[in-house]
């Protein structure tokens, strides 16, 4: 299955960057019908680079402390934040992203898949992993190839909620540490 | 394998804090924009080898890092004393504009769009990109994600990636464009984002310009401010994104000065308040005077507004017509609406896309010849070119191995801090009436358009991932007990 990985993350800001490690090595893994793409722009850059693919595998840190450290899980299809005009263009998610290729008609993969990684909240700019999440890191590519393989194909479901349907997001139960 | 429901999706890291203080009167007293993160990138740059630094401070951000790339290259020129080829400046030139295509669409469409082609006290339940596409047509949306995409295409083949690109180096570029199938690619790409520029002017024109209330709300406002203005300009007085000299004029739209960038010291200064991570750049020669706009204070704008008021023009026809059709309306200029940054930026959007087409018809931008070897030893260097969201400066200095011993980024929202707040003020002492207690949120939307109109980067301002700005508006009573608060 031609696929699209996502790593998403900031290689000089720690454990941050697990997404990018576990993507490449999982592409590897996957063979050539997988591409590795490192993601570390905005969520509407993805709009343009998902033609062709046939799946969608993105994978990034998690710091909400429902993943313990290197503890890896399938996310439920996140919805999209409430629309409404934002403050500055450096905000957007990919998950506003697909919310928004859907409204538009813009034809996206049919299986999108999110993966999160357990990591300490990072608190400054620094090289690689940490020795904490460094040695779990084949456990982590092996158990999402294992998930791929069993479960061949998951709906994105990625729809925005009801125009009006408001919840603060600052009131949000969980945090995503998405695109940046 | 353990599923995880994340319910809705949020960013919650680098809250940005308005703190809005009334005074017995019930009036607006003072705003303060607080920006609660740290600076870090450029301690990490230090002991680096310099070479390293256009793709390590182009980390600070996710969204602009095609700016920072480049501005790091020109340090690194500088640091060796190094005259890049022509074919370098050209495809560096290039790459810039590009990156200015794909992220002034996407602020215009995403963010200042919704204000007004749905009105700025719409319903927030269709005052958003949605709305507009309601508003304009859902092929306009599919042709915004097309023209970015092809914008960044641009930027992929001339940067190695779209986003974290990989070309520059001391002296030049890594890579030569000289594939035929490439070349045909950008020339492909940049004829449709002209025509792009052109219907994205012609919509301005006709849901703004058009609209005498949205004319009047630019004008007349709480959104107006006399400041200083500084920008890059060619030697000919027009409005250069890469290279040129850094003009500043007064509020009265007289020259204060026009000087080789590489000399910026002499003529800025930060100053720090306690209560901000975010310095706050000033004109030196004033001194620090606080947050007050006038031409005894030393607090300027950049960004387009500010390029477009320092300038005589735009060096390419359909965007030179835009911007003489600019200063008719809006006055023979300087422009002090905060809101016309909106139109300005369109114009250079018209601007980047021509400028972008003569370049990649221009035989010298496919030359192979892309870089000069260095050979001197490397002292200092100081990169300066425009971002966006503003003049962007870098500064490095190594020992004589070309190891970083420092390194000093002055961002393009930095130079705009203190404008954004006194225009956030402003906005909220016209806007917040006397005995209110509450802000509706319209009225929050409205006070958030002056934010709004700088396209801010606080992920870049303070150096810290990813970004993400989460807004907290909170009212002080005169006793600074909290009267009401408002999150988005």
């Amino acid at each position: 299955m031609k696929s699209l990985v996502l790593g998403v993350g900031n290689p000089i800001r720690g454990d941050d960057g697990v997404g990018l490690v576990v993507a490449e090595r999982l592409c590897v893994r996957l063979g050539p019908e997988a591409e590795y793409v490192p993601f570390s722009g905005t969520g509407f850059d993805l709009l343009g680079w998902v033609e062709g693919f046939e799946r969608v595998v993105i994978i990034d840190a998690m710091v909400d402390g429902r993943l313990g450290e290197g503890e890896c899980a399938r996310l439920d299809p996140p919805r999209p934040a409430d629309w409404h005009v934002d403050l500055s263009s450096h905000r957007g998610s990919i998950v506003d992203a697909i919310a928004l290729a859907h409204r538009l008609g813009i034809r996206m993969p049919g299986d999108v898949r999110w993966y999160g990684v357990g990591i300490a909240p990072p608190d400054d700019y620094r090289e690689g992993l940490s020795a904490r999440l460094q040695p779990q890191i084949d456990r982590i590519v092996e158990q999402i190839r294992e998930d791929l393989d069993e479960n061949p194909r998951v709906a994105d479901g990625a729809e925005p909620r009801p125009a009006g349907a408001t919840e603060p997001r600052a009131s949000a139960s969980g945090r995503w540490r998405g695109a940046t | 394998m353990k599923k995880i429901t994340v319910d809705p999706i949020t960013r919650l890291e680098g809250h940005g804090k308005f703190d809005i203080f009334l005074n017995d009167s019930g009036e607006v007293e003072n705003v303060y924009f607080q920006i609660p993160e740290l600076r870090g990138i450029e301690k990490f740059c230090e002991g680096r080898p310099v070479e390293e630094l256009p793709r390590i401070t182009q980390r600070a951000c996710g969204v602009c890092p095609g700016p920072h790339h480049m501005a790091g290259t020109k340090a690194c020129d500088g640091v060796y004393s190094v005259d890049p080829p022509r074919a370098a400046k050209k495809l560096r030139e290039l790459f810039l504009s590009a990156h200015f295509i794909h992220s002034h669409i996407a602020h215009f469409y995403a963010l200042a769009a919704p204000d007004f082609v749905c009105g700025p006290a719409s319903d927030p339940a269709q005052r958003h990109i949605l709305g507009v596409v309601a508003k304009v047509g859902l092929e306009v949306g599919g042709a915004v994600i097309k023209a970015r995409s092809q914008a960044q295409r641009i930027q992929a083949i001339i940067g190695g990636k779209s986003t974290h690109a990989v070309c520059g180096l001391p002296g030049g570029m890594s890579k030569a464009l000289t594939n035929k199938d490439e070349i045909a690619e950008i020339k492909k790409h940049c004829t449709e984002l002209v025509e792009f520029g052109k219907f994205t002017l012609k919509l301005f024109d006709d849901v703004v310009l058009a609209n005498k209330t949205y004319v009047d709300i630019i004008l007349n406002g709480p959104y107006t401010m006399r400041t200083y203005y500084m920008g890059m300009v060619d030697d000919q007085g027009r409005v250069n994104f890469y290279d040129g000299k850094l003009r500043i004029i007064d509020p009265d739209g007289k020259q204060w000065a026009l000087f080789d960038p590489r000399n910026y010291l002499e003529y800025i200064e930060e100053h720090v308040e306690a209560w901000s991570y975010l310095k706050f750049p000033f004109l030196k020669s004033f001194g620090w005077k606080g947050l007050n706009s006038g031409n005894d204070y030393g607090i300027y704008r950049v960004a387009p507004l500010a390029r477009l008021n320092v300038a005589q023009g735009m060096a390419t026809p359909i965007a030179h017509e835009a911007f003489q059709k600019y200063f008719s309306v809006l006055g023979k200029g300087p422009v002090h609406a905060t809101l016309a940054n909106h139109w300005a930026r369109v114009i250079e959007l018209m601007y980047a896309a021509e400028r972008s087409l003569e370049l990649i018809n221009d035989p010298e931008t496919t030359s192979a010849e892309v870089r000069t070897i260095p050979t001197a030893t490397p002292n200092e260097g100081v990169g300066v070119i425009e971002a966006p969201r503003g003049t962007l400066f870098h500064h490095y200095k190594t020992d004589e191995k070309g190891f970083v011993t420092r390194c000093n980024m002055l961002v393009a929202t930095g130079n705009n801090n203190a404008a954004i707040c006194m225009s956030v003020r402003d906005a909220a002492r016209g806007l917040i009436k006397p005995g209110v207690s509450a802000i509706s949120e319209g009225t929050l939307n409205m006070i958030e358009m002056a934010f709004r109109a700088y396209d801010p980067c606080f992920g870049c301002a303070t150096h810290n991932l990813p970004g993400q700005m989460p807004m907290e508006v909170t009212v002080h009573g005169p006793d600074g007990k909290v009267v009401s608060r408002l999150g988005r």
